[in-house]
């Protein structure tokens, strides 16, 4: 057992010897920072429409955000970055990676992936309100988390790239999709025996999103190889998005439903974020 | 003195010991998990309530909202002393409840299938149904609350499957029609797969108009 702790230990090492060789200009990074929601709300209608409601909260801020990232050069023109973003419930399931290509010193482009979350909850009030002559069976509050999977192109140019700032802007182009997800509601007719199940199954529907970013780093202090900075990032999104879903009804017995797909109305939906932090460089 | 109280306590310690084996002995018996066969000879119908958010099937009722008429209808076998169970319980007796390895309940299996299952109203329903009328295609089967109701081959099903603990079987029948008389009631057949039949009344309902 200890040789093979032993060997797992020395394979790694010799790996990470490797990397440094293959890898320049690594960055790790901790930033700490708010991001406020924004989605434009509709009056109730004869569907239920999720967009309705998807967590945003009175305030300047609705959440914190905690992002750990990590970028490197691993050739003269290409670089990658990974941040792995927490929220509020300090769960590391949110990432943004990306890879760039720069044509120029100061102009490139990345392609990359994100994967966001939103809260959607409450929506049991959508039958209460709508249908008040029937009894919600299970009156409790319902809620998932609704990841947001995105893929974008994001051309970037290096404003400034001095010894001591660096300063990038960049704006992602992409497409977005919410990921699937199942609910149903039965509900019972007062003082009847009529009972209906209503069965809801999101699509997940690419949606096209705009998002400016900012990134600042500042150097603070160099030690041997490795210098040490303050860094501020900003970013922007925006989307028109819609929740797309299938519903089917039944009526008295299961075998009894009307099925269709609905299509509700896009909402405006933005984000705009901020975060501060310190980076390591070597 | 000595030999005079062994003697006097010798014969009732030997009688307990010889009852203590014995119960030990039976305690380590292993209990037949098998369903007990039976044999529905009995129905029995009522009404329960379904006006609330849930069915009450404890709570039975001789008026009804005008949408909301269940019948609660109960399949049982009344005969008693059947051998496996009489062994069952005679093992039970003469054996510690605690020591047993594993609590044991009994199930039952019904020997009679049920193959049919047929509802005729005695009064009329509404402009459409009258009285002598066969209803049974406006009846659902209620399995539970969070569910939604079933055609009565689903109720039939239940009805001659394994049951749990008693030599009965009691459903909930739910009418999928309003009643726009001011009585109803119904006659309910329940059809075995020998040919055999038992048929219930259900007592008169009152009906309330919304």
């Amino acid at each position: 057992m200890k040789q093979l702790i032993l060997s797992i230990i020395l394979f790694s090492g010799m790996s990470l010897m490797a990397q440094d060789q293959l890898l320049r200009n690594q960055i790790v990074s901790l930033s700490v920072g708010v991001s406020e929601h924004s989605i434009e709300k509709f009056s109730a209608s004869d569907k239920l429409d999720f967009m309705n409601y998807t967590n945003e909260y009175d305030g300047n801020f609705d959440f914190i955000l905690i992002k750990l990232a990590y970028s490197f050069e691993f050739s003269k023109n290409m670089s990658a970055d990974v941040e792995l973003i927490m929220l509020d419930d300090i769960i590391p399931d949110n990432f943004d990676m990306k890879i760039n290509y720069s044509f120029q010193p100061w102009l490139g482009i990345g392609a990359g992936t994100m994967l966001h979350k939103n809260w959607i909850s409450s929506f049991e009030e959508f039958h209460k309100q709508t249908m008040p002559d029937y009894h919600l069976l299970d009156e409790n509050s319902k809620y998932f988390v609704n990841y947001d999977l995105g893929f974008y192109l994001s051309p970037f140019v290096q404003i400034i790239d001095n010894e001591f700032i660096k300063l990038d802007v960049a704006c992602d182009l992409g497409v977005s999709a919410f990921m699937k997800y199942e609910t149903d509601f039965v509900l019972k007719k007062k003082l009847s025996n009529e009972k209906m199940r209503y069965l809801y199954n999101t699509l997940s529907v690419y949606q096209p999103f705009i998002q400016p970013r900012l990134y600042i780093k500042i150097k603070a202090f160099e030690l041997k190889k490795a210098s040490l900075g303050f860094l501020f990032n900003t970013q922007y999104y925006y989307a028109n998005r819609s929740i797309n879903y299938s519903r089917s009804i039944q009526r008295w017995t299961a075998e009894n439903e009307i099925a269709e797909k609905i299509e509700p109305s896009k909402h405006l939906f933005t984000k705009f974020s901020l975060n501060l932090g310190m980076f390591v460089r070597w | 003195m000595i030999e005079s109280t062994k003697k006097h306590f010798a014969k009732p310690l030997i009688v307990l010991a010889i009852i203590f084996g014995i119960r030990l002995f039976f305690s380590c018996t292993p209990n037949d998990f098998d369903p007990m066969e039976m044999d529905y000879n009995s129905l029995s119908t009522s009404y329960v309530d379904n006006s609330n958010v849930y069915l009450s099937y404890f709570r039975e009722v001789d008026t009804s909202f005008s949408e909301a008429v269940a019948i609660k209808l109960t399949l049982s076998d009344t005969s008693q002393m059947y051998k496996k169970s009489l062994s069952a319980k005679l093992q039970q007796a003469v054996s510690f409840r605690t020591s047993q390895a594993d609590d044991w309940s009994p199930t039952y299996i019904p020997r009679n299938r049920v193959s049919e299952l047929n509802v005729r109203t005695l009064f009329p329903v509404n402009a459409s149904i009258d009285a002598g009328d066969d209803v049974t295609k406006f009846f659902l089967y209620a399995g539970g609350s969070f569910v939604m109701y079933s055609h009565l081959d689903k109720a039939i099903e239940t009805l001659n499957r394994t049951q749990s603990y008693d030599r009965l079987c009691t459903i909930v029948l739910v009418l999928a029609e309003r009643v726009e008389n001011t009585k109803a009631q119904f006659e309910l057949t329940v059809t075995f797969e020998n040919g055999d039949k038992l048929v219930s009344t259900t007592p008169v309902l009152t009906i309330i108009q919304q």
